[in-house]
């Protein structure tokens, strides 16, 4: 088994490409270097993320699949798939064979994993746009807490920029750590092990209650559909939906 | 701030509108405001009833001084009656908004004092929304059949969708069941909200008039229009009004006085058909003569793309490496995704079975339909195909509401019972 180690992030995947067409390795498997078990007959080389080799492979990727490629792949890598970097390597390393765009080439099977690992990703992207909850501080800054199966702070926060103007606000992904904090005008990433003491603005509370016996009042009793309600918003998501709290 | 028993009653009024979607807009946040529009439209919480909530869905007042029979405001009814002031409103939308528990405003009034009053509190209310409160989310505006035709003009420019209710798929039941509404009050201003000048070209609306377009909303099931009719009908305001949408909403009994109406619920299935109907009218080439069976009415047993299906074996089996879109789109349990997928990767390789489980086509009622590279893995045995049809239709959630109820539809075939 050959196998390829690598930070699981756009420049890691960028040095797994690398090594490998230099090289001339043709890998079972590209693991993330920070968290990996090795199998007793595994041969692994280490692909350092060096300036110099990863841009060049980075500039070929967007010379043949665009943007969108590299936008894509980024997004692979976030998802929480355990073979989601092996994946994108498999991917991209198509896309530079090929030299042309390879995204709807669905009659390959790699290429048609990568668009549905792609896809998850984007759809709890899209979920957590309407399931995340604010809650406004006393100082007039939003909290919200998160817990997404897959690393999309960063892929969620840029919407909410947009949406909220001028107001300033912090997503916080509580499982891993990452933040997205906004000052109104710029988006700042990154992790912090540190927790979050919130203190909740005064009418917080009054908000907070109409809300809840709005969601309780707006469904038609005759109707119930708890199967529906399920499949649409899975109870994963809920802990942090206050209407949903009994 | 509203109080919680105001907001109880004028979301009661207000929760039997279907229509909560907020797409089709891509109104930008201006600097110093709140919010933007998401072409999209995003889902934000759902009910216990499985439905989304998109938009606050609120009556600006439940006062009605009209006796429509299917309503639960009007004025005959003996509920608790209240109102909102603008500011009210405005000001729970921005909180709401603000914490992302919705994407924006659903505003609809029962009719206080008149129409006009009534379409100008409107009009104040989204003006003020707009302008004092700088919100730029999104905003549905009910129209008010006979209020005046400039407040259309001048609502058009704040909103991102209007709706005036058709109520009732024909003009007879709306003057049996709500007799102070015409079918003039309410085709005129729909016919106004379609003209010319309000779109870039035929099927493009002008971004600074309700970019997201019309809809309509009638309530199926509380007089006898058959679903053949309730469709023509929906074809027809496709085409003459250009509406972006055409909600039903099944009749749930709310008054009990009166032998005008239906006592029972309508079977939510009925609903879920026409639905399916209407879907396959926008976006899968059918026409309404072809969907409704020789009763005029759609089949509880088989989606109506199926019922389609069972009624013109000679059209299938379609051959999937070579069918073009249109043939594809009429194969029961293809959607539009699964077709796009196929003809993407049909250029490349002659697609097998195997390659449509790997793109994710569902084959559980296509199967019957087509033949891959010649190869047919179906059944020409009728019986076997409802069966399996049937069974399908089981596994795919719905609650079937027949007298014997879905499972013993199946022993009945399969000659279990």
């Amino acid at each position: 088994m050959k196998i390829i180690i690598a930070e699981k992030n756009f420049d890691g995947l960028c040095a797994a490409l690398f090594l490998s067409f230099t090289e001339k390795i043709l890998p079972d498997n590209v693991i993330d270097k920070t968290v990996y078990q090795l199998s007793l007959d595994s041969e692994t080389f280490e692909a350092p993320s060096l300036k110099a080799k990863t841009a060049r492979v980075a500039s070929a990727i967007f010379r043949y699949g665009g943007d969108a490629a590299v936008g894509r792949l980024k997004t692979c890598l976030l998802s929480s798939d355990e073979n989601a970097f092996f994946i994108s390597f498999k991917y991209a390393r198509k896309l530079l064979e090929s030299r042309q765009d390879i995204s709807d080439m669905l009659s390959d099977k790699d290429v048609t994993l990568f668009n549905f690992t792609v896809d998850k990703v984007l759809k709890e992207k899209h979920r957590l746009h309407g399931f995340i909850r604010f809650t406004v501080t006393e100082s007039g800054v939003l909290y919200a807490p998160i817990s997404p199966d897959n690393d999309v702070t960063e892929l969620v926060a840029p919407h909410f920029l947009k949406r909220l103007g001028n107001t300033p606000f912090v997503i916080h992904d509580v499982r891993r750590n990452r933040y997205a904090i906004s000052d109104g005008k710029k988006l700042f990433t990154g992790t912090t092990e540190k927790q979050a003491t919130i203190k909740s603005s005064e009418q917080e509370k009054e908000f907070l209650y109409l809300w809840k016996r709005y969601f309780k009042t707006v469904a038609i009793e005759e109707r119930k559909n708890l199967r529906q309600q399920d499949s649409y918003m899975p109870r994963r998501y809920r802990k942090f939906m206050p209407e949903t709290f009994e | 701030m509203i109080d919680e028993n105001r907001l109880t009653i004028l979301t009661n009024g207000a929760k039997y509108d279907v229509s909560c979607s907020s797409s089709g807009s891509e109104r930008k946040n201006k600097s110093g405001g709140l919010g933007n529009a998401s072409f999209g439209g995003i889902c934000h919480s759902f009910t216990q009833d499985g439905r989304c909530i998109s938009l606050l869905k609120i009556l600006m007042s439940n006062d009605c001084v009209y006796d429509c029979a299917y309503c639960i405001n009007r004025c005959g009814n003996d509920v608790a009656r209240a109102t909102a002031t603008p500011d009210e409103i405005c000001e729970l939308v921005m909180e709401f908004y603000k914490r992302n528990y919705i994407e924006g405003l659903f505003l609809s009034s029962a009719i206080v004092k008149s129409p006009d009053y009534t379409m100008e509190q409107l009009y104040i209310t989204v003006k003020k929304l707009r302008k004092e409160y700088g919100f730029n989310g999104y905003i549905h505006l009910k129209g008010i059949p006979r209020a005046d035709k400039n407040y259309l003009e001048a609502a058009g420019v704040l909103v991102d969708r209007m709706s005036f209710n058709i109520e009732l798929p024909s003009e007879k039941s709306l003057k049996l069941l709500a007799p102070q509404k015409s079918k003039n009050s309410i085709i005129e201003p729909m016919k106004t909200l379609a003209l010319d000048k309000y779109y870039d070209s035929p099927f493009k609306r002008r971004k600074d008039f309700l970019p997201a377009g019309q809809t309509t909303q009638m309530i199926i099931g509380a007089s006898p229009e058959s679903d053949a009719h309730i469709l023509k009908l929906t074809e027809y305001m496709y085409k003459a009004y250009k509406l972006k949408r055409v909600y039903y909403s099944s009749y749930t009994p709310t008054n009990f006085d009166t032998s005008l109406l239906p006592y029972v619920q309508v079977p939510l299935i009925r609903e879920h058909r026409l639905y399916q109907a209407d879907w396959l009218l926008r976006y899968y080439g059918f026409t309404a003569d072809e969907i409704t069976g020789e009763d005029g009415n759609l089949s509880f047993d088989y989606d109506p793309k199926c019922a389609w299906a069972l009624k013109h074996p000679e059209f299938f089996p379609v051959e999937v490496n070579t069918a073009p879109a249109e043939k594809l789109l009429r194969v029961p349990g293809m959607g539009v995704k699964s077709v796009y997928r196929i003809l993407q990767a049909r250029k490349y390789a002659k697609l097998s079975f195997d390659d449509l489980k790997r793109l994710r086509v569902t084959l559980k009622r296509a199967v019957y339909f087509i033949t891959c590279g010649g190869k047919f893995m179906g059944t020409d045995d009728t019986v076997k195909i409802k069966l399996g049809l049937l069974t399908a239709e089981k596994h795919s959630g719905f609650q079937q509401l027949s007298m014997f109820g879905g499972d013993a539809a199946i022993s009945a075939l399969n000659g279990e019972l």
